[in-house]
């Protein structure tokens, strides 16, 4: 008898409590689901870091080499996936652009609007320049469309420029929230916009001079950096969830892992280059400044090398992604083309190294020392080599970048070939595409590379 | 005997389907699908011998199963299982339509068309595929059991065995420890009798035979044992540690004595039984190398085992065990 009134009161018990509850018991308050427009596009500026910040990059471009597990720097057939970029940072670029309710709380929803379209472009820039042609009208459409079409890199370059262009005209006065990399200042963002068109444009100079020399133009016309101030940076702060990638790696989990190469070194240590003792330490063992030949397998003592300067592994070092001297040397460059007519070509390849110098050593000292040296000095004749030397200088721990000038210019020209395998051309497809979206992926692979997805195959502008 | 035959179909199962990630999202969960197993059962029970001091009892069985994905979505013709990465190298668990379930997916070594020799490179590396080689299904042709009992007066002894046959699996144990030079292949003697860490000028090295991606030419080369298992064969070409699943296994060992009751008289107990097992005494035979047991094979908590990384070594128990009837 007793037993029967237990469970009759647990019954009544377990089937009375059900109703109390609304729908909030189903809503985790620790993990919101939806985000305002300024947020979104404050998670993807957390992804900016990691399109430099990258082994992988910096052998591309020859800054780093190995000093143990030697693999990756010998340049390897192996796939990359780029949909960390798409699931991650365009996703919520787009969703941004997609939104028919952004709020005005934030700041002036046509200035969220161009955010997301200055950055969406970035990202969608750094990708085309890595693969080739990749999935862009088709892509970020979720659920309606699993498999995007690869569109053309000229047709996703055309498009870039009509939509930075429109971001720039579309910018209104007033700050947005939110925003940790320009702290919502619009006229930054104006000009960041113009100088990714800026860039944009000059890497078509060897496929389409007239285009590549069109939207140079009307990129300067429509104002790109003016000073170090404007620089697009990330700046890591000194906290574990807010970390430099190189700190994680070297200090937090003890990996020497990478060195200054020889190339770099001999590029910077006989003229006194001020910049050097930024970029890396003198090696342990004696005091000076050497570099590990790129691609050496054998007998590599981290203690007889330099290795990364503590300013580059910082906890709270800053990243830099686009740069004042990079305008400079553009500005050089375009003079020394004929395709401006202001300005002279060595000045403005005297005041990029200058800024550059700035930008890493926060003072101009040494930089008069240094332009005097003649394996600095500028050269007329050989113009663009001068410059890019530089430029590959100066772009120092963004290896991806600095790899596509490379590609674009062919300077530095003294690369070193690890085991005969030359430096590559581009990034080879997530091999999951094949399943994912085949016809998409063997349609792109076809039209670009006559069927072989190798890292070897040259990317439009790379012609 | 028994003699079962079957045929399943299931039919719009929920499917995790990756999609590609350009869409912005990574997999979409949908109801799809037919996938068809039939197969056969068979269970032979006899008693071979029997007096009154001596029984042996026996029970074999066997069984076969053949599963195919007949279709999964409209549009969709992979639906990916599983995957496992390491060293931004990957591999698949895919099911295809109109295959067996479980194909295994990875790089494989390329080979020359006409005489299916390994292709090599500049440096008579082996070149290796993309991560989309199909190594054909994980699942084994068969698998079976085989149980004796045997009584003498008041002993008994019994034995189970299993077995498998075919099925495979890729064993990222075997990978590594080539890889990272703890795997004796990494102090092999070469043909020229040096040992293959020795450098390349004085005789050592890994002796490789393929064609030339190059000149199509045969090449039997001597290289550098590290970048070979290192960088080449034990980081990326999964074909290498790829391994055939079948085996016989002794799975259990249990020798019992039954107290007569002559003895339990003046005790309160019907029966008593005492019994020595051992369970996992032997592996009777198997296809993979020493050191990977095939029977144990987990792959996280997937329902199909496909790869073994880091697998503990199989237990082997003793036991005694106690056996009173009131």
């Amino acid at each position: 008898m007793k037993k029967t009134y237990i469970i009759l009161f647990l019954s009544t018990f377990i089937l009375g409590s059900c109703s109390d509850f609304d729908e909030d018991i189903n809503i985790n308050p620790n993990l919101p689901n939806q985000a305002s427009g300024t947020q979104l596009i404050a998670n993807a500026q957390l992804y900016l870091p990691g399109l430099a910040s990258s082994p992988k990059g910096e052998f591309m471009a020859q800054y780093l080499a190995e000093t143990q597990y030697v693999g990756t720097s010998l340049y390897p057939q192996e796939s990359t996936s780029f949909y960390g970029y798409y699931q991650g940072p365009l996703e919520n670029l787009q969703t941004v652009l997609d939104s028919d309710d952004l709020s005005g709380s934030d700041g002036p929803v046509a200035n969220q609007v161009a955010v997301a379209k200055i950055l969406r472009a970035y990202f969608y820039w750094n990708l085309t320049d890595r693969w080739g042609d990749i999935p862009y009208s088709d892509a970020l459409m979720g659920s309606e469309n699993f498999t995007p079409k690869y569109d053309t890199q000229e047709f996703i370059y055309n498009d870039l420029f009509s939509e930075l262009k429109e971001a720039n005209d579309m910018m209104v006065s007033g700050s947005i929230n939110n925003d940790i990399v320009y702290d919502g200042d619009m006229s930054k963002w104006k000009k960041l916009g113009n100088t990714i068109r800026l860039f944009m444009a000059l890497r078509l100079s060897e496929v389409d001079e007239d285009t590549a020399r069109d939207e140079f133009n009307a990129a300067l016309d429509a104002g790109v950096f003016t000073s170090n101030a404007d620089n697009l940076v990330f700046q890591h702060l000194a906290d574990a969830n807010n970390q430099n990638y190189w700190y994680s790696q070297v200090v937090a989990s003890n990996r020497e892992w990478w060195a200054l190469t020889e190339n770099l070194v001999e590029e910077m240590k006989p003229v006194n280059d001020p910049r050097l003792e930024v970029y890396g330490d003198p090696a342990r063992a004696t005091g000076e400044y050497v570099g590990l030949r790129f691609g050496e397998e054998e007998n590599i003592g981290t203690e007889d090398y330099s290795l990364l300067g503590s300013q580059i592994f910082a906890q709270d070092a800053p990243v830099y992604l686009v740069t004042y001297a990079q305008v400079l040397f553009a500005k050089a460059e375009a003079a020394s083309r004929n395709w401006t007519t202001e300005g002279d070509a060595g000045t403005f390849y005297e005041e990029a190294i200058e800024a550059s110098i700035e930008q890493w050593t926060g003072s101009s000292d040494g930089v008069g020392d240094l332009l005097d040296q003649p394996e600095i000095a500028f050269d007329p004749d050989n113009a663009i080599e001068k410059i890019s030397n530089q430029r590959w200088v100066h772009l120092y721990m963004f290896g991806y970048e600095a790899w596509s000038e490379w590609r674009r210019t062919g300077f530095p020209n003294d690369l070193v070939e690890p085991n005969g395998a030359a430096v590559p051309n581009r990034l080879s497809y997530p091999d999951n595409e094949v399943f994912n979206n085949e016809a998409n992926y063997e349609e792109a692979v076809q039209r670009q590379f006559g069927g072989e997805d190798s890292i070897y195959g040259n990317v439009w502008w790379d012609e | 005997m028994d003699f079962t035959y079957y045929l399943q179909k299931n039919k719009n199962q929920i499917i995790n389907l990756d999609v590609s990630g350009a869409s912005g999202y990574s997999s979409s969960t949908i109801n799809a699908g037919l996938i068809q197993n039939q197969g056969i059962e068979i269970t032979l029970t006899g008693q071979p011998i029997k007096t009154d001091d001596f029984v042996w009892d026996a029970v074999f069985n066997i069984n076969r199963n053949q599963s195919e994905v007949v279709e999964l979505a409209p549009g969709i013709d992979v639906y990916t299982y599983g995957s496992t990465t390491y060293s931004s190298v990957s591999s698949y668990l895919n099911s295809y339509e109109g295959e067996p379930f479980g194909s295994l997916i990875g790089q494989a070594y390329q080979r020359d068309d006409a005489t299916g020799e390994v292709l090599l490179d500049q440096n008579n590396m082996p070149l290796y595929t993309d991560a989309t080689h199909n190594f054909g299904s994980v699942l084994p042709d068969f698998t079976g059991g085989f149980q004796n009992t045997f009584r003498y007066k008041n002993f008994n002894l019994a034995a189970m065995i299993d077995f498998q046959g075919g099925g495979q699996f890729f064993s990222r144990s075997k990978m590594l420890g080539v890889r990272t030079g703890q795997d004796p292949l990494t102090v092999a003697t070469n043909d020229r009798g040096m040992n293959v860490r020795d450098p390349l000028e004085e005789g050592g090295g890994v002796k490789v035979t393929g064609i030339s991606a190059e000149t199509g030419q045969p090449v039997e080369a001597y290289v550098d044992a590290r970048s070979y298992y290192r960088n080449v064969v034990g980081r990326r070409i999964y074909e290498e540690w790829l391994y055939d699943a079948s085996y016989i296994k002794l799975r259990e060992l249990r020798l019992g004595y039954t107290f007569g009751e002559n003895l339990m008289s003046n005790l309160p107990f019907d029966t008593v039984n005492l019994a020595l097992i051992a369970r996992n005494p032997a592996m009777i035979w198997q296809e993979a190398p020493d050191g990977i047991d095939p029977s144990e094979i987990s792959t996280g908590s997937q329902s199909i085992s496909w790869y073994e990384s880091g697998q503990l070594a199989t237990v082997r128990s003793y036991g005694i065990n106690l056996n009173i009837t009131f």
